[in-house]
């Protein structure tokens, strides 16, 4: 089942998917991101206890924390500055959620991007 | 008909990163400065580029269209079946390496119009539009005019014999 949003994800989930849940959530809350990419094959997503979060991948790095990499699609705006943004964000929330030790770098990928009035797929 | 610029020298990669900078822990990073470090990578996929690069040119006063003959072709062929791409696409192709990027380009001009001032229209919008969106330097921006447009082309469409 796809997950909207961290609340959808139990407190009892893996970190894993907690991390993936507070990412996706983090992305879609900052200016310039329309969504996320799954990719064609749906293959960019985390997938954990029957829950799915699209367009983020969450990689065990083998020290107890977990690189997660963000596949987005932007607005027209300049795409570093919004990098960056999201990164920011990203490590905010999940500091926030107390899950700090356990985020390794954060990846931002911009597969697309579309004028607003554009419809997505 | 074609304009060129500058050699190429992007390096190329397909997707822009590189090793992790080990002294840097700076979330602010701009213009040429490495697009990875410690915190994390940042990738723009050369479908990007190539979108960006196909809005600008239309921007363009004077460009038609973009594309060859042949793509252009197809690509109504496509459209018309409804297995077609983007066809804002047609007629880009991009090389993104790290930094930089280079730009091929084919495009049809209106009659009339000055294909140097064009041209270098072209390289002028692309050059910023791409810079200001992606931080990438832009190396080389190639222009090839590969057909006139002349007002009153468009086939006009024939009749519905039913209502």
């Amino acid at each position: 089942m796809p997950v909207c949003s961290p609340a959808e994800v139990p407190a009892s989930a893996s970190v894993r998917l907690r991390l993936a849940a507070l990412a996706r959530a983090a992305a879609l809350a900052t200016g310039g991101v329309l969504g996320l990419d799954a990719g064609r094959a749906g293959m960019r997503m985390t997938a954990s206890e029957g829950l799915r979060v699209d367009g983020v991948v969450c990689a065990a790095l083998g020290d107890g924390r977990y690189q997660v990499s963000v596949h987005l699609v932007a607005a027209m705006v300049s795409l570093r500055p919004l990098a960056d943004a999201v990164r920011a964000r990203v490590e905010r929330d999940v500091a926030i959620a107390g899950l700090a030790d356990r985020l390794g770098p954060v990846d931002v990928a911009v597969e697309d991007v579309q004028a607003r009035t554009e419809a997505r797929p | 008909m074609s304009e060129t610029q500058s050699p190429r020298t992007p390096a190329r990669s397909g997707a822009a990163s590189e090793p992790a900078e080990a002294s840097s822990k700076a979330t602010s990073r701009r213009g040429n400065e490495p697009l990875s470090s410690e915190l994390g990578s940042t990738t723009i996929a050369d479908a990007v580029v190539t979108k960006i690069v196909s809005i600008a040119a239309r921007e363009v006063r004077g460009v038609y269209d973009l594309g060859g003959g042949a793509a252009r072709a197809i690509g109504g062929v496509t459209r018309s079946v409804g297995i077609g791409g983007d066809e804002r696409m047609q007629g880009v192709a991009v090389e993104v390496g790290e930094r930089e990027a280079a730009v091929d380009l084919t495009v049809v001009v209106e009659y009339g119009e000055s294909i140097p001032q064009i041209a270098k229209t072209l390289r002028e919008n692309i050059t910023r539009r791409v810079e200001g969106m992606t931080g990438l330097t832009v190396t080389e921006v190639n222009v090839a005019v590969n057909d006139l447009y002349f007002p009153g082309d468009e086939t006009a469409a024939e009749p519905a014999r039913v209502e």
